[in-house]
C-alpha cells in the first residue's frame, strides 16, 4: 500500500508532456491553423528567384537547358543511363536538371493529403462552410499542382488521394497509374479549385485568380503532351478546354493588365499590387531573405552561359516579321546596336546592348534580371553594389505573370482550332499577343531607338522561312511569342517536351545553337584583339566562313563569334534505351519491389536494369 | 537477536524511514587452538586460517624446532603469540586487522638516560615488512619543526621532547605515528592501494578487493597533475582501458568526445555516458576543474552502473571532489602551469604545384582554359608563376603587399596570379601561450573540516589576427562537513564554473576562416594588403571582425547530512540544486576590403587618372606601360546580408534528490558473512528555457550592442522540461573475503514516454571469487599474491530518445517567403508518421573479469571480456518506398551487440638505492553488430550495402573496390596517330565506346565513363575484378550482388592502446605516457582527404601535388589530376582500398620531469612540499597519413558549434595543437 502511494505521488512528478510542439491531435481547431499549415507550400511551389546561392527553379541559373543557351565548353547532355536509385522523402526543393520538374518524390502529395484528410474529418464543425469550401480548395489544387509537376517529368506516376498508413504495403508497393488516370483527378481538384478558393484572401495569399492561373499553365502543358506526344486529342481538347476556361476566368476578372515595362517587372524589390503581377515573391536583406540571380546579371560577373543565335533569330522585327521576311531596313544586320532597334523591345530588355567577353560562350550578355539602374556603374568605371553582387539580391521576381496567361489562353484557343474548335479571330490576337506587344516602353530603352512591335495580323502572319512546317504559321508565331517573353526564365525545356520538339536542340542539326552574337572585335572589343587570344577567338563571317583569330587578321575579325570551345552534346534522338522526353526511375527501386513480391515499370522507352 | 529477523526489521524500519538505534558488538578476534610439539610455523598457520590476521617475517627467523604445546579456547591471538614467542627472542606488531609483522627482538642498548622532564634522545631503526630498512624514511616530532631523515641503514636519530610522539613518513607508505621510545623499531607498511583502496561505486564505496563489477578507477596525481591540460577529458584519454576519448578539433574551450565501450550502443540514442559529480549529473565535463577532483571511477558494465538507473545505459563516469581534511593542520597548496601550444603537426598546403594540378585536371578532364576558380591559370600564366618564383620567391615576404602587373593581372575577364600566398603562416600564431592558477586551502576544526579551491585557466588560440581569441576558465569550490554528535554529520557544498570563450564574430560554423586555410588555391591573396587597403580574405575578416562571447555558467549548491543509525547503519540524504546557463553574444558587421573574388576595376590615381604600370617590374611609370588594374574597395557582409547584434540565453534548472541508505550486516563465527543492504532513492527534474535575440543596423560598429542598433528587432524561444525517479536497492555479500556476490534492483520512471510505458524493473547481478584467499593458494601467495575472477549480468533502461516519439508532432518553421508585410511566413510541417507502441530500449551487460597480482603485488593484472547487447533497439522501421512520403517511423525493432576485451598490467617496483619505477600498459578492444536491423525480413541477398544498420553487418564497415594499380600507358593500345584507340564494348546491354586495353582479357570499367570525356586512360586507377566478369561493376549493391565491392575498412578505432613509464629518484620523477589507435580506417572527405576532391577551389595538400600520375612520373601513388567538383566520391575515386585514410596513430602524450625540492631545505621556508616540472603534452604523433594535414583524431564535420562543420571536410578545423609547459607546485 506504502508502494502505492510512492508510485502515484510520483507519476505527477512525470506527467512533462512537451510544452511547445504542435501535435496531430490537437492541432487542427481553427482556421488559422490550416492556414499555416498550408504556408509551407508557398516556398516550395513559387521558388521565384530561389535563396541565397540555391536556384533551383530560379530563372537565367537553372533553365539554361534548351535551345536558346549556348555553353562554352560541352553541352549539358540529356540523361543517357538508367541511374541505379531516385527517390527522396525529402520536403526541400528538388528537381531532375534535365527535366526541370520534380524527382520521385511523394512527400507533398503526403502532405497535401493530410491536410485535405484533417479538414475533412476534423474540422466540418470548427470550419465555416465558406472556410471549408476554400481550405479544401487551396489544399487540392496545391495536390493537383504536385501532380502534374510529376506526370510532366515521369509521365504515369502512382496516385494517390489520401494519407497512406506505413502498414499498407499493397497501397505503398502499387504500380504506376496511368498517366491519363492521374490526370483525369488533377483535372477534378483543379476544377474545385477553381470554383471554391476564395477570390481575395488577402495580400500574397493565393487566391482564385492564382490558382486559375497556375491551371491555364498545367492544363496547357497537359493538353500539349496528349495531341503531340500520346497522339490522344480527345484528352487534349479536354484540357485545352481546362486551360481556355481557367486563363479567362483571370482574363474577365479585371483585375491585371500590362502596363509595366518589361525590364521593371524583373528588377524591381516590391510588385505585389502591380497589375501585370498576379503572384510576388519579395526578398528582403534585412530578413536574411536574399537570392543570387541578379548577380549573374550584373555585367560584372563572368558567365560561361548565354543565349545562342538561334534564339537571337527568333525575335522578330518591329514589323512584325521574321528576319528573313522583315522589310525593316538592316534587319539582317546582326550587329547588337542594330539589333536592339530593330528587333522586338524584349530583346532590347533582355540582353546588354554590346557585346561583352564576359559573356564567354557567346559576347551576349543576359541583364533581364536586374534594374537598369544597377547597371550604372559602367559608366562610372566603378563596381556594382553589394546589393547587386553574390547571393545578396533583394529584387523580387513575378512568379506569375498576367502575360503567361494570355499566351497559354491563345495558344490553348489556336490549338483547339486545329481541333475541330473555333478558330482564332483577330479580336483573339489583340486581346493577348499584341496587348503583350503594346506593353509600355522605358525612358532608356526609348532612348536607344527601340520601338514597339507592330500589332500580329492574323490576315498577314509572317511567313518565315525557318518555320517549322509540321505547324501551322499562326501556331509558329504564338510559339515565337512565347520564347521571346520567357526566354531564360521557365518555359522552353518545358515546352518543348509537350511539343515534342526536343530535336530543337540537336546541335548536329542546328549548328546555331552553338554560335553566339555578332560581334566586330576591331570596333567594338579591340582589347580582346591581343596576343593571348590568338588561336583562341573564332568567329564565322558574313559568308560563313569560320576565322581564327592570328594577331593580324584583326579586321576581318567582323562575324558571329563562335569559339571552338563551345562543343556540341551527344546524340539523344531515337538512342536504343533513351527515352529524352521522360524521366527513367532508379533500378534499385524496381528490385526492391520485385523482391517484396510487387511490379514497379520502368518510365517508357528506358531499360529496368542499368544500360 | 538472530540475523534473519534483524534483517527484517531493517527492512521494515527502511520503508517508514525512521531512525532508532540498535548495538552491534565488535568481534574480537579470537582462536581456539590445540597443537602438541608443534613448530612455530605451524601456530602461526592456525592463527591465520581463524581470523583476518596475515603474516609476515623473513624465513631465516623461524626456526622449525617442534616445542611448541598449546592447548586453548577462544584465546586472543595477542595471549597466544606472547606465550609462543617468548622463548624465542622474537616480538610482533599488529600492523592492522589484516596484518601482524614479526621480528627479532632488538639488542639492548646503550644505558638509558633517566631525566623525565629534559629532552632526549631518540634512535631507531625504520624498516619495512619484509625487514629491509628504508632509505630516507622522514622521522618528525608531532607538533613540532625537528625531524631528520633515515640513513642508509635505516637508522635514525633525534633529540625530542619528553612524551614526544614521532610521525613517520615516506613515500608508497602509509605513515605511522609511534611513541618516542629509547631506541625504536618501526615497520612500516606500504600503501597498497591497489588491494585496500576504496573505490568510489554507485552510492556508496567499496574495497577494490571486494569489487564484482566492471569498475576502473584513475590514478589522479599521475594520470592529472602537472599536465598542460585544460580539462579531465582531455586527461583521461588513453588512460582506462575500454573508454574510448577522442579530440577530434584543436578549438579551445571545446568537449572531447567520450565513449564507453565501443562507438555505438544505440542508433537513436546518444551512446555518451552519464557524468556525474558528486552524485549530480554534469552536462559538460569541462565545468570541473581537474585540481579540485578526489577520484574518478569509470563504471563500465550493467552490473555496477545500473543503480544510476536509465541515464547510465552506456556508463558512468563518476567524479567526486575534495572535501574534508585529515590532519588538523591547516594546509594551503598552490601551483601553476604555462605553456606555450603550436600545431601538432605541420600542416604543408602544396604550392606552385597545386597549380599544376589544377592546371592538369583541366587538360585531364578536356575542359576549356582556363582552369581555376576565382583566379585563373593557363599554360601561360602558369610559366609566368615559376619565373616569379626564381625572380621573387625569398624576396617578396608572405605579408608584402600585393602588386599589379608583378603578382597578378587581369585581362577583362579573367584575373591571373603568379604569386602564391601562405594561408597558414597569415592565419596560425605559434607559440599562443595558456596560464593557469590552482589555489586550495582545507583543514580541520574539531569536528569541522573545510575545504576551499580556486582555480584559474587562460587559453590563447591559434588565430593569428583575431582581435580577441582565448578561452577562460573561472572555478571556485568549498565544502564543510561538521560532525555534530554521534549520530549526525551534516555537509553543505558548492562548486561555481565560469567558462568564457572569445573568438572571432566571422563566417558560419558551416563556413568558418579556418575553412579557408585549406580551400582556396595558393594563388588568392591572403595575409597581404594592396594600396594600404585590406583585401577580402579569412585572416583580414578574423581580425576586422567583432569578438563573439560565449559564456558557460554553472553553479550548484549540495546540502546533505548523514544520518549514523549506529556503526552499521546510515542513511544519507543529499539535495543539489545546479543551474546553468549559456550566454552567447555575437554580431555581424559589415567590412571594408579589396574585392578580389570578382573582377578588378582599373585603378585610379587620387585625381582620378588611370595609373600605368611597368608590366614586367610592377612599378608605376609615367610613360608607356599598361593601364593597371585593383581590387575595387567595397564594404560588404560575409555571409550575411544585414549587420546586427544577437543574444542567445539559455538556462537549465535541475533539481535533485537523492536518499540512500546503507547497511552493514557480519553473521556467523568470525563475521565471516558479511552483508551489506543499500536502499534508496533518486529524484531529478529539469527545466529549461532560451531566448535569442536580434537587432539589425548597427550604429556603432566597433561596439554592438541593442541600444546602439537601430533597425529590426527579433525574438525567439524555446522552452521545456523533463523529470526521472528512481527507486534502487542493492544487497552485497562476501563470504569470508573469497565468494563475492552482488545484487541490485531499480525500477525506473521517466517522463519521456506515455504513462502506461513509463515504469520499468531493471535487475543485475554479479559474483566474484577472491581464489588467493583460499588455503591452496597459500604456497605460491609470494609470488601469485592476489587473484579474482568476476562474472556480471545486468540490464539497464535507455531514455536517450527524443521525447515525442510516440506523438505525432507537427514542426514550427518560419517559411523563407516573406509575407504582405514583408514578415516570415510562419508554417506547421507535415504530422510525423509515428508507431505508438514505441517503448524502452532495454542494454544488457554480460561481463567476465580477472583481476590478479604477482610478486608481492608489484605486478598487477586485470582483464575483462563483455557483451553488451542493445535490445528493442529503437531504429527506423524496414524502409518503404518514397510512396510513402515519408520515412519509415521509428520503433522498438533492432537489436545491436558489442563484443570487447580490455586488458591492463600495472609494474611497481623501488629498488634499494631509493629508484622507484612503474609502468602501466592497457589496451581494450570493440566491435558492434547491428544483430538486427530494419531489413531483417529481407533475405541476406537483397540487404542493400548501402545501409549502415543492414542486419548482420559490423558497424563502421567500408564496402568499396580493391585498388589494383594505376594504368599506365602499356594498358592502351595506340593508333598511328599516337592517340588511344576506341572500342566498343556492350555493357548491361548497351554499347559503350571506351579505351581500348591491350590486355588479353581486358576489364572495363565503363560503369564510371560517360562515353564522351570521362573515359579511363593511363593514370587512372584500375580496380581488382572481385567477380571476375570482365567488367568493374557496383553490382545491384546488395550483399548478394555487390559486383567488385567488398568491406575494405571499418572506421571504428580498434585496438586502443596506452602506455606509461615513470620512475622517480631523489625528488626526481619523469614519466612517459604514450596513447594510440591501433585501426582504423575512414573514407575521408574534402580536399585533404580526396585527392581532386575540387581542382577549380584549388587547395591540395603538399602529399597529393607532390605525388600525382604524370607521364614523367608514372610511379605515383595518387593517380592523375582529376576535378571531381567537390564530390568525395566519382570516376576513378570511386571509395577504394588503396585511397582509403589510415586513421591508427601513436601519440606521445605527454613526458614530464619533476623535481620535489626536498623537505629539509623547505622547513626553513615554511613549505611542506614544492615541486617544479616541466612537461611536453602531445609532442610526437606517428601515423600513416603520408603527410597529409589531417589530424588521425579527426572526426570529419564534427565541432563543438556544428554536426556539419565546415561542410563535413575532414581535418579542416582549427588545427590541434601541442604544447610545451612548465609549473610549480608548492604546499604550505
Amino acid at each position: 500500500m506504502l508502494t502505492a502511494l510512492f508510485f502515484t505521488g510520483c507519476n505527477d512528478v512525470l506527467d512533462r508532456p512537451s510544452l511547445t510542439t504542435a501535435e496531430d491531435d490537437t492541432y487542427w481547431t481553427n482556421e488559422e491553423k490550416v492556414r499555416l499549415y498550408a504556408n509551407s507550400f508557398y516556398s516550395y511551389f513559387f521558388v521565384g528567384y530561389g535563396v541565397g546561392y540555391d536556384t533551383t527553379y530560379a530563372p537565367n541559373a537553372n533553365y539554361t537547358f534548351n535551345d536558346d543557351a549556348v555553353r562554352l565548353s560541352t553541352q549539358a547532355q540529356f540523361a543517357r543511363s538508367v541511374p541505379t536509385s531516385k527517390g527522396s522523402t525529402s520536403l526541400s526543393v528538388m528537381w531532375e536538371s534535365d527535366f526541370t520538374g520534380p524527382t520521385w518524390n511523394f512527400a507533398w502529395i503526403r502532405k497535401v493529403n493530410i491536410m485535405i484528410d484533417r479538414i475533412k474529418s476534423r474540422m466540418t464543425r470548427t470550419l465555416s462552410s465558406e472556410q471549408y469550401n476554400h481550405w479544401m480548395g487551396i489544399g487540392r489544387f496545391f495536390r493537383g499542382l504536385e501532380y502534374a509537376r510529376l506526370a510532366n517529368v515521369f509521365g504515369n506516376v502512382p496516385y494517390y488521394n489520401r494519407e497512406i498508413s506505413n502498414t499498407d504495403l499493397n497501397e505503398l508497393y502499387k504500380d504506376r497509374t496511368p498517366r491519363s488516370e492521374v490526370m483525369d483527378s488533377v483535372y477534378n481538384d483543379f476544377k474545385y479549385a477553381m470554383e471554391n478558393v476564395r477570390v481575395d484572401d488577402g495580400a500574397q495569399n493565393v487566391n482564385r485568380y492564382i490558382v486559375a492561373s497556375f491551371i491555364s499553365r498545367w492544363a496547357l502543358y497537359e493538353a500539349s503532351w496528349q495531341k503531340y506526344y500520346y497522339k490522344n486529342d480527345t484528352r487534349a481538347v479536354k484540357f485545352y478546354d481546362l486551360a481556355v476556361n481557367a486563363a479567362e476566368m483571370v482574363m474577365n476578372s479585371g483585375k491585371y493588365d500590362i502596363v509595366t515595362d518589361f525590364r521593371t517587372l524583373f528588377g524591381s524589390t516590391d510588385l505585389t499590387s502591380n497589375k501585370d503581377c498576379i503572384l510576388y515573391r519579395k526578398y528582403d536583406a534585412t530578413k536574411g531573405i536574399t537570392h543570387s540571380i541578379a548577380s549573374s546579371c550584373n555585367m560584372f560577373s563572368p558567365t560561361d552561359v548565354g543565349p545562342n543565335l538561334d534564339l537571337i533569330k527568333s525575335f522578330i522585327c518591329v514589323d512584325g516579321k521574321d528576319w528573313q521576311t522583315s522589310s525593316v531596313t538592316k534587319a539582317n544586320d546582326f550587329t547588337l546596336s542594330n539589333l536592339v532597334k530593330t528587333r522586338d523591345p524584349r530583346f532590347e530588355a533582355s540582353f546588354w546592348s554590346d557585346p561583352t567577353p564576359k559573356s564567354k560562350s557567346c559576347y551576349l550578355y543576359v541583364t533581364k534580371f536586374i534594374p537598369r539602374s544597377a547597371l550604372n556603374y559602367l559608366k562610372d568605371g566603378t563596381t556594382p553594389t553589394a546589393e547587386f553582387q553574390s547571393n545578396k539580391n533583394i529584387t523580387g521576381y513575378p512568379v506569375m505573370r498576367y502575360a503567361e496567361v494570355l499566351l497559354n489562353w491563345i495558344e490553348a484557343k489556336a490549338e483547339l482550332a486545329t481541333l475541330g474548335g473555333s478558330p482564332v479571330i483577330q479580336g483573339d490576337i489583340d486581346k493577348s499577343i499584341n496587348k503583350i506587344r503594346n506593353r509600355p516602353l522605358d525612358s532608356e530603352a526609348i532612348a536607344k531607338g527601340v520601338q514597339k512591335t507592330t500589332p500580329m495580323d492574323l490576315s498577314n502572319l509572317p511567313n518565315d522561312p525557318d518555320r517549322d512546317t509540321s505547324v501551322s504559321p499562326l501556331i509558329w508565331e504564338i510559339r515565337r511569342e512565347r520564347r521571346m517573353e520567357f526566354a531564360f526564365e521557365y518555359s522552353r525545356i518545358v515546352d518543348l517536351r509537350r511539343w515534342k520538339k526536343l530535336q530543337y536542340m540537336d546541335t548536329d542539326v542546328n549548328k546555331d545553337l552553338l554560335v553566339g552574337t555578332w560581334v566586330n572585335f576591331q570596333s567594338e572589343v579591340p582589347d580582346q584583339l591581343k596576343a593571348g587570344n590568338i588561336g583562341k577567338i573564332r568567329v564565322i563571317d558574313a559568308n560563313g566562313n569560320a576565322i581564327v583569330y592570328n594577331g593580324s587578321n584583326g579586321s576581318k575579325m567582323n562575324g558571329f563569334f563562335c569559339p571552338a570551345e563551345n562543343v556540341g552534346r551527344l546524340p539523344f534522338i531515337n538512342v536504343p534505351n533513351v527515352n529524352p522526353y521522360l524521366s527513367p526511375i532508379g533500378t534499385t527501386q524496381i528490385s526492391t519491389y520485385k523482391n517484396k513480391g510487387y511490379t514497379l515499370t520502368q518510365t517508357e522507352g528506358w531499360p529496368s536494369t542499368t544500360n | 537477536m538472530n540475523g534473519h529477523s534483524k534483517t527484517k526489521y531493517f527492512a521494515v524500519l527502511m520503508l517508514l524511514w525512521c531512525f532508532c538505534c540498535m548495538k552491534v558488538y565488535a568481534q574480537e578476534q579470537t582462536v581456539t587452538i590445540n597443537l602438541k610439539n608443534a613448530s612455530l610455523k605451524q601456530v602461526l598457520n592456525v592463527i591465520e586460517k581463524q581470523t583476518t590476521f596475515r603474516f609476515s617475517y623473513r624465513d631465516v627467523m623461524i626456526d622449525n624446532r617442534k616445542d611448541i604445546t598449546i592447548s586453548k579456547r577462544n584465546a586472543s591471538v595477542a595471549w597466544v603469540l606472547n606465550t609462543v614467542l617468548t622463548d624465542r627472542n622474537l616480538e610482533y606488531s599488529i600492523i592492522s586487522s589484516k596484518s601482524i609483522v614479526i621480528s627479532d627482538k632488538p639488542r639492548p642498548k646503550a644505558k638509558a638516560e633517566t631525566e623525565e622532564n629534559q629532552k632526549r634522545k631518540i634512535t631507531g631503526i625504520v624498516k619495512d615488512v619484509s625487514g629491509e630498512p628504508i632509505i630516507g624514511a622522514s622521522v618528525r616530532e608531532k607538533g613540532a619543526s625537528n625531524g631528520v631523515i633515515t640513513d642508509i641503514e635505516g637508522h635514525f636519530s633525534l633529540t625530542t621532547n619528553p612524551k614526544a610522539v614521532l610521525v613517520f613518513s615516506y613515500v608508497g607508505y602509509l605513515n605511522r605515528e609511534e611513541k618516542a621510545s629509547k631506541s625504536m623499531k618501526v615497520i612500516m607498511q606500504e600503501d597498497n592501494k591497489t588491494l585496500n583502496e576504496v573505490v568510489v561505486v554507485g552510492y556508496g564505496t567499496q574495497k577494490r578487493i571486494n569489487l564484482t563489477g566492471a569498475v576502473a578507477t584513475v590514478d589522479v596525481g599521475k594520470t592529472l597533475e602537472s599536465r598542460p591540460i585544460a580539462d579531465i577529458g582531455r586527461g583521461l584519454q588513453g588512460a582506462i582501458p575500454g573508454v574510448n576519448i577522442t579530440i577530434p578539433t584543436g578549438e579551445i574551450g571545446s568537449d572531447p568526445l567520450i565513449k564507453i565501450r565501443g562507438q555505438i550502443g544505440s542508433i537513436n540514442g546518444n551512446s555518451q555516458p552519464l557524468i556525474l559529480l558528486d552524485n549530480v549529473e554534469i552536462p559538460s565535463i569541462q565545468m570541473v576543474n581537474p585540481e579540485d577532483v578526489q577520484s574518478i571511477s569509470v563504471l563500465k558494465d550493467a552490473a555496477s552502473s545500473s543503480i544510476y538507473g536509465s541515464k547510465a545505459a552506456f556508463g558512468v563516469v563518476l567524479i567526486t571532489t575534495k572535501s574534508g581534511s585529515r590532519s588538523e593542520k591547516l594546509e594551503i597548496s598552490y601551483s601553476n602551469n604555462i605553456s606555450w601550444q603550436n600545431p601538432a603537426k605541420q600542416i604543408n598546403m602544396g604550392g606552385i604545384d597545386a597549380l599544376q594540378y589544377t592546371l592538369d585536371a583541366q587538360d585531364n578532364r578536356g575542359g576549356t582554359m582556363p582552369a581555376g576558380g576565382f583566379w585563373r591559370i593557363n599554360r601561360d600564366s602558369f610559366a609566368k608563376a615559376i619565373e616569379w618564383q626564381k625572380l621573387y620567391g625569398g624576396k617578396v615576404k608572405w605579408n608584402d603587399p600585393v602588386v599589379y602587373g608583378r603578382d597578378w593581372t587581369f585581362d577583362g575577364v579573367d584575373k591571373y596570379g603568379y604569386r602564391t600566398y601562405d594561408a597558414v603562416k597569415s592565419m596560425i600564431k605559434n607559440w599562443t601561450p595558456t596560464i593557469s592558477h590552482n589555489l586550495s586551502v582545507s583543514g580541520k576544526s574539531g569536528k569541522t573540516s573545510y575545504n576551499v579551491g580556486l582555480g584559474y585557466l587562460s587559453q590563447s588560440g591559434m588565430s593569428r589576427t583575431a582581435k580577441d581569441d582565448d578561452y577562460k576558465r573561472y572555478n571556485a569550490s568549498v565544502s564543510l562537513i561538521s560532525e555534530i554528535n554521534k549520530y549526525v554529520t551534516i555537509r553543505a557544498s558548492s562548486i561555481y564554473s565560469d567558462r568564457n570563450k572569445r573568438y572571432p564574430g566571422v563566417g558560419t560554423t558551416s563556413a568558418d576562416p579556418w575553412l579557408y586555410l585549406y580551400r582556396w588555391s595558393p594563388l588568392f591573396p591572403i595575409g597581404v594588403k594592396e594600396n594600404g587597403n585590406p583585401l577580402r580574405e579569412p585572416s583580414y575578416e578574423m581580425g576586422a571582425a567583432n569578438t563573439d562571447n560565449l559564456q558557460n555558467k554553472y553553479y550548484n549548491v549540495n546540502l546533505g547530512a548523514t544520518v549514523n543509525i549506529n556503526k552499521n547503519w546510515d542513511v544519507k540524504f543529499d539535495y543539489t540544486y545546479d543551474r546553468q546557463t549559456t550566454d552567447k553574444n555575437s554580431s555581424v558587421v559589415f567590412y571594408n576590403a579589396g574585392q578580389t573574388w570578382y573582377a578588378p576595376t582599373a585603378w585610379k590615381d587620387n585625381d582620378g587618372y588611370q595609373v600605368y604600370i611597368d608590366p614586367t617590374t610592377g612599378k608605376v611609370v609615367d610613360t608607356g606601360g599598361i593601364p593597371a588594374y585593383s581590387f575595387p574597395m567595397q564594404e560588404y557582409y560575409s555571409n550575411n546580408t544585414v549587420n546586427y547584434v544577437q543574444n542567445y540565453n539559455k538556462a537549465v534548472d535541475d533539481n535533485t534528490f537523492n536518499v540512500y541508505s546503507t547497511y552493514n550486516l557480519n553473521l556467523g563465527r568470525e563475521g565471516q558473512h558479511a552483508f551489506k543492504f543499500m536502499l534508496g532513492m533518486n529524484r531529478v527534474t529539469k527545466k529549461w528555457s532560451e531566448y535569442t535575440g536580434k537587432k539589425t543596423n548597427l550604429i556603432d560598429q566597433e561596439n554592438p550592442q541593442f541600444p546602439l542598433a537601430s533597425g529590426d528587432q527579433f525574438i525567439n524561444g524555446d522552452r521545456n522540461w523533463e523529470a526521472q525517479l528512481g527507486f534502487f536497492g542493492r544487497i552485497n555479500y562476501a563470504y569470508a573475503d573469497k565468494y563475492l556476490f552482488e545484487a541490485n534492483l531499480r525500477r525506473d520512471g521517466s517522463s519521456k514516454f506515455p504513462s502506461n510505458l513509463r515504469w520499468r524493473w531493471f535487475p543485475s547481478f554479479s559474483a566474484g571469487w577472491v581464489f588467493s584467499n583460499e588455503t591452496f593458494m597459500k604456497p605460491i601467495e609470494k609470488i601469485w599474491s592476489f587473484g579474482k575472477l568476476r562474472a556480471s549480468w545486468g540490464s539497464i533502461g535507455d531514455q536517450s530518445v527524443p521525447n515525442t516519439l510516440y506523438k505525432s508532432v507537427l514542426d514550427y518553421d518560419e517559411s523563407t517567403w516573406l509575407n504582405a508585410s514583408n514578415n516570415y511566413l510562419v508554417e506547421f510541417g507535415t504530422p510525423s508518421l509515428i508507431d505508438k507502441k514505441i517503448s524502452w530500449q532495454r542494454i544488457e551487460t554480460l561481463d567476465l573479469g580477472a583481476d590478479f597480482r604477482f610478486f608481492r603485488n608489484q605486478l598487477g593484472l586485470s582483464f575483462d571480456w563483455y557483451q553488451r547487447d542493445t535490445k528493442d533497439m529503437i531504429i527506423p522501421g524496414e524502409s518503404l518506398p518514397v510512396t510513402l512520403g515519408t520515412s519509415a517511423p521509428v520503433g522498438n525493432y533492432g537489436n545491436l551487440r558489442t563484443r570487447g576485451w580490455e586488458l591492463s598490467l600495472d609494474f611497481n617496483h623501488r629498488f634499494a638505492t631509493g629508484l622507484e619505477i612503474n609502468a602501466t600498459v592497457s589496451i581494450s578492444d570493440a566491435t558492434t553488430e547491428i544483430t538486427k536491423g530494419a531489413d531483417y525480413q529481407t533475405p541476406w541477398k537483397d540487404r542493400y550495402l548501402s545501409n549502415s544498420y543492414s542486419t548482420g553487418r559490423r558497424y563502421g564497415n567500408i564496402y568499396g573496390y580493391v585498388t589494383d594499380r594505376l594504368f599506365q600507358k602499356s594498358d592502351f593500345a595506340y593508333g598511328s596517330d599516337n592517340t588511344i584507340q576506341k572500342t566498343t564494348v556492350v555493357y548491361n546491354g548497351t554499347a559503350r565506346t571506351t579505351n581500348q586495353q591491350t590486355a588479353k582479357y581486358p576489364i572495363y570499367q565503363v560503369a564510371f565513363e560517360d562515353g564522351n570525356k570521362l573515359i579511363f586512360a593511363p593514370g587512372d586507377v584500375k580496380f581488382v575484378d572481385l567477380d571476375g566478369d570482365g567488367y568493374i561493376t557496383p553490382g545491384s549493391g546488395t550483399n548478394g550482388d555487390p559486383g567488385d565491392r567488398k568491406v575494405i575498412g571499418n572506421s571504428t578505432p580498434r585496438y586502443e592502446y596506452s602506455f606509461r613509464l615513470g620512475a622517480n629518484y631523489k625528488g626526481f620523477d619523469f614519466s612517459v605516457f604514450c596513447q594510440g589507435i591501433g585501426k582504423r580506417k575512414i573514407w575521408g572527405s574534402g580536399q585533404l582527404a580526396i585527392p581532386g576532391y575540387n581542382a577549380k577551389e584549388g587547395a591540395i595538400p603538399e602529399t597529393f601535388a607532390k605525388d600525382y600520375w604524370r607521364e614523367d612520373r608514372t610511379n605515383a601513388f595518387y593517380p592523375r589530376a582529376w576535378d571531381l567538383g567537390g564530390s568525395d566520391t566519382g570516376f576513378g575515386m570511386q571509395c577504394q582500398s588503396k585511397y582509403l585514410l589510415n586513421m591508427a596513430y601513436l601519440r606521445i602524450k605527454n613526458i614530464t620531469l619533476g623535481y620535489t625540492i626536498p623537505k629539509q631545505l623547505l622547513s626553513h621556508v615554511l613549505l611542506s612540499k614544492a615541486r617544479i616540472y616541466i612537461s611536453l603534452e602531445n609532442f610526437f604523433t606517428f601515423d600513416k597519413l603520408r603527410g597529409l594535414p589531417v589530424d588521425p583524431e579527426a572526426v570529419s564535420g564534427y565541432s563543438m558549434f556544428s554536426k556539419d562543420y565546415n561542410l563535413g571536410r575532414t581535418g579542416t578545423g582549427t588545427p590541434v595543437f601541442k604544447s610545451l609547459s612548465c609549473g610549480i607546485q608548492l604546499t604550505l
